[in-house]
């Protein structure tokens, strides 16, 4: 386990998922100002980038970066949360050059806006760039608790209060039931 | 340097125009596509030509974009199945694993063994199928005409098996969430075992034919230098990434089904040219035949699908989960989030395709235009998975 | 007026220029499905087989077929250069037919210079490419025929080397010079004399016709269809004539110059001369039908590094032997 590749860097959330079920070996929530040098970081780790999907949910649109690695299975998701009525997160494209296109899909689906890509026109929807098709109605969004899993959370900035137990009847800190991933 | 045509002199669309805006000195700009011989599928490249050499290219994707991701928001999960094989037609039966072990993996799932060899045998088949098909592409994007044919002709004896057991020749919905939907009709294992000693039979035919033909090794050799760091920073995978030295298989770095108790070789080439990657999916079909060889002696009795298995309008638990498989292409990822409801509540799909491709812009500066074609054919797209 | 017409060299003219069409027309109609065939046989398929038995009049509703197409300018296109660019390439293969000796006296014409000839009228068919390239108004089309000039150009200057020594072997820059001085057996052939001028020659005669490997001009997967892009109907099937019209040329004059022509072990006579070239015409489409394209920088290194100063390495050779014996 890299678990001083995000050393110094400010985790919002890092957790250990169940592997089995959910196929991740590491879960951690990050600021968007914090997502480049996290992605230096996974670069320089031998870690290549998987893909970068959103997530539409009531709180707000969560951007799922996954990287994974060449010579075992280390499946690493880190998010971003992009508020709805601003959905704006760094690039990451200078350093993993495969993001720039993941970045100009989303973009299409959800209408986050990438700061820093170098070629932000939609890349599989028409070019007038008003559809938004993985966008939810009010109504049929849910919370990021129903679906996002953490397992054993391993550290929880204080200002994260999504998955605090009062929040969430899933989150289990420093829970030792949970094994090691 | 500004162009000097007008705003209305410059026709093409959006895609070009802007192409056109930073245009280099004495280049022509050149589309290739979205319906060209070469471009499998409708891919668009806008090149920036010298003479012969590409100054810069970009891919126009889009083309054959259908929304997939948006269709499994008002499907069932069973009912979402089938457009699985459609996200990549020729190596459906692994697209189908991808979202049925995404599926099982949330909903805790056990398959039985039989199913799992089931599994592996259609997989296989459909891989060496998908091979044999882009082999023959590959050669008739080079100017040879007759190993398309010689392709064709080995792939109906796999269409043909395929068949006797899914129903389909191409896009298979043939797994389900627990299983496989039906189990093999008698005479299946006979065929595979005939078929395994003639196509091994061809191998050698069409290493001397092509592998070894000088025209074809001066196309290949050296085209396309893709180092390892590249591949890791656009993600590319499968033949691509193990034409570039590293031997990284999701059967081997991610074991699912019954792959663990099977014993195979990773093909790997470190020349990280095209004849790198050719000849890591030529040595492949070869490993594919390894593995159903010891598939079909293998495969024990019993069901083909688990009891209690999903029925229509079944109820995930809510969720994620992430599984991946091994394609003919690379690596195909399903993310599968469920908010508990028959429905997915969001799907993607990883497409092995979208990240080698990724790749081209990079990759086809300063080549000469048919060594880009060359390039395209040794990357092995199709298009309907890069655009989904 | 009438003495000039009733002239019997006149005469003779005319009617070898009518039986050289009919000659062309007839072959064009053989080769196209002869490749077809030999295509379908090589792909392990059995090739045209539904018009007439075992496909025998498919040629004649191609032909139909594409004489029914409709004919356009595209938006844009020169229109003279447009129209003009097959009718050239294919009329202007036509003299090429008039020094070649197809029998003991079938020579529509004997020059004494019947190679010159041949050698200035092939240039032609570049200038219809280079017509046809730039005025469809179309990039593809423009690349074709850049290509298309690059390399006929390179390749005409082995093409010319390999036949100039073997016309300092027979003494003579005509054709039916060249034959008679062969004899009937092979090992009296000038192929025996010049393996090296003939293996340059023939892939000469490839690149020169635009044949594969060395089809780059209509590079089919790369260029979409190269030069002929915008062309259809009769103007594609003129090109294409001109194609299979061109490639009968290089094979008769690789017959009378480096195969004995007419002359045959037993019964000397045009059939013989017909035999061997339609063995190689078989060569030439045996190759397309195997082999992948070369790429065109390859193209020009084949030529430039290895063919060009091979020929001439045999040109000073033939030229040393021939004056000292």
């Amino acid at each position: 386990m890299s678990n001083d590749l995000f050393d110094g860097l400010s985790l919002l959330q890092d957790a250990r998922p169940d592997a089995i079920s959910t196929g991740l070996a590491r879960d951690l929530f990050l600021a968007p100002e914090n997502i480049i040098e996290a992605a230096r970081r996974l670069l320089v780790a031998d870690f290549h980038l998987e893909d970068i999907s959103g997530l539409d949910t009531a709180e707000a649109i969560l951007v799922n970066y996954h990287f994974n690695r060449f010579d075992r299975d280390e499946r690493m998701a880190l998010r971003v949360i992009a508020p709805h009525h601003c959905p704006s997160v760094p690039s990451i494209a200078a350093i993993y050059g495969g993001a720039e296109w993941h970045e100009r899909e989303l973009s299409d689906f959800f209408g986050v806006v990438f700061q820093g890509n170098p070629n932000p026109v939609p890349l599989l929807l028409a070019e007038t760039g008003v559809e938004t098709p993985l966008l939810k109605s009010e109504k049929d969004r849910i919370s990021i608790k129903t679906v996002i899993r953490p397992g054993r959370i391993v550290h929880q900035d204080s200002s994260f209060t999504l998955f605090t137990p009062e929040n969430s009847s899933d989150a289990r800190p420093a829970d030792t039931k949970e094994a090691e991933a | 340097m500004k162009h000097i045509l007008s705003q209305e002199q410059i026709c093409g669309d959006f895609y070009s125009r802007r192409f056109e805006e930073n245009r280099e000195e004495e280049t022509l700009i050149l589309n290739m596509g979205p319906q060209h011989p070469s471009t499998h599928g409708v891919l668009r490249v806008i090149l920036s030509l010298d003479g012969e050499y590409i100054m810069r290219a970009e891919p126009v994707l889009g083309y054959l974009h259908r929304m997939h991701e948006a269709m499994a928001e008002h499907r069932t999960y069973l009912t979402y199945l089938p457009n699985m094989g459609r996200v990549d037609y020729l190596h459906a039966v692994a697209w189908n694993w991808a979202y049925v072990g995404a599926v099982e993996r949330l909903g805790g799932i056990e398959v039985p063994t039989r199913a799992e060899y089931i599994r592996v045998i259609t997989c296989e088949l459909n891989r060496i199928s998908s091979h044999l098909l882009w082999w023959g592409a590959y050669l008739l994007d080079l100017g040879a005409f007759t190993p398309i044919m010689y392709a064709f002709d080995d792939r109906e004896l796999i269409l043909d098996i395929l068949q006797s057991v899914s129903g389909s020749r191409l896009t298979y919905s043939f797994l389900r969430p627990g299983g496989v939907a039906f189990d093999l009709p008698d005479a299946f294992l006979e065929e595979v075992r005939a078929f395994i000693p003639h196509l091994r039979s061809r191998l050698p035919m069409y290493k001397a034919l092509v592998t070894d033909n000088t025209i074809m090794r001066h196309r290949c050799e050296q085209v396309g230098d893709l180092p390892l760091e590249m591949c890791q920073r656009y993600g590319a995978t499968g033949p691509v990434v193990r034409g570039s030295g590293m031997a990284y298989d999701v059967r081997k770095a991610e074991p699912y089904g019954v792959y663990p108790q099977l014993d195979f070789q990773i093909p790997v080439e470190s020349t990280c040219d095209a004849m790198g990657r050719y000849l890591v999916r030529m040595a492949e079909l070869e490993q594919s035949l390894r593995i159903l060889e010891q598939a079909v002696e293998a495969i024990p009795a019993g069901d083909c699908l688990v009891k209690g298995a999903p029925k229509p309008r079944w109820k995930a638990p809510a969720g994620e989960s992430y599984f991946a498989v091994e394609g003919a292409r690379g690596k195909i990822g399903v993310h599968l989030v469920s908010d508990g409801s028959a429905t997915p509540y969001r799907c993607k799909l990883r497409a092995p395709g979208f990240s080698n491709l990724s790749l081209f812009a990079e990759l086809a500066q300063g080549t000469l235009l048919s060594d880009a074609v060359s390039i395209l054919g040794s990357l092995d797209l199709v298009i309907p998975e890069i655009d989904r | 007026m009438l003495k000039i017409i009733l002239n019997p060299e006149f005469l003779h003219l005319i009617l070898a220029a009518v039986a050289v069409m009919a000659f062309v027309a007839a072959n064009g109609l053989v080769l196209v499905y002869m490749e077809r065939k030999i295509a379908g046989h090589i792909q392990r398929r059995p090739g045209p087989y539904e018009v007439g038995w075992h496909g025998i009049l498919q040629p004649i509703v191609d032909a139909g077929k594409l004489i029914g197409k409709q004919l356009f300018t595209p938006d844009g296109a020169d229109g003279l250069l447009y129209w003009l660019a097959p009718i050239v390439s294919f009329v202007w293969v036509l003299p090429l037919f008039i020094p070649i000796p197809f029998g003991p006296k079938l020579i529509a014409y004997n020059m004494d210079l019947g190679i010159v000839l041949i050698l200035a009228f092939a240039g032609v068919n570049l200038l219809a490419l280079c017509m046809a390239g730039w005025g469809s108004n179309n990039k593809w089309s423009l690349l074709g025929a850049a290509r298309a000039v690059a390399q006929s150009v390179a390749y005409e200057i082995p093409l010319l080397l390999s036949i100039v020594a073997v016309a300092f072997t027979s003494g003579s820059l005509s054709l039916g010079t060249a034959v008679q001085q062969q004899g009937g057996w092979p090992w009296q052939w000038n192929i025996m004399v010049q393996p090296l001028a003939f293996l340059i020659y023939f892939i000469c005669a490839l690149a020169e016709t635009n044949r594969a490997p060395f089809d780059l001009p209509e590079a089919e997967s790369e260029l979409t269809a190269g030069f002929h892009t915008e062309y259809s109907g009769m103007t594609f099937g003129l090109f294409f004539l001109a194609e299979y019209a061109n490639m009968i040329v290089v094979c008769a004059v690789a017959t009378a110059l480096f195969l004995g022509g007419w002359q045959g072990p037993v019964f000397p006579g045009v059939w013989w001369f017909l035999a061997k070239m339609y063995i190689l015409l078989f060569i030439m489409i045996w190759l397309r039908w195997t082999y992948p394209r070369v790429r065109f920088d390859q193209l020009l290194n084949i030529n430039w590094k290895w063919l060009l100063p091979l020929s001439l390495a045999n040109l000073v050779m033939t030229a040393l032997l021939t004056k000292l014996f």
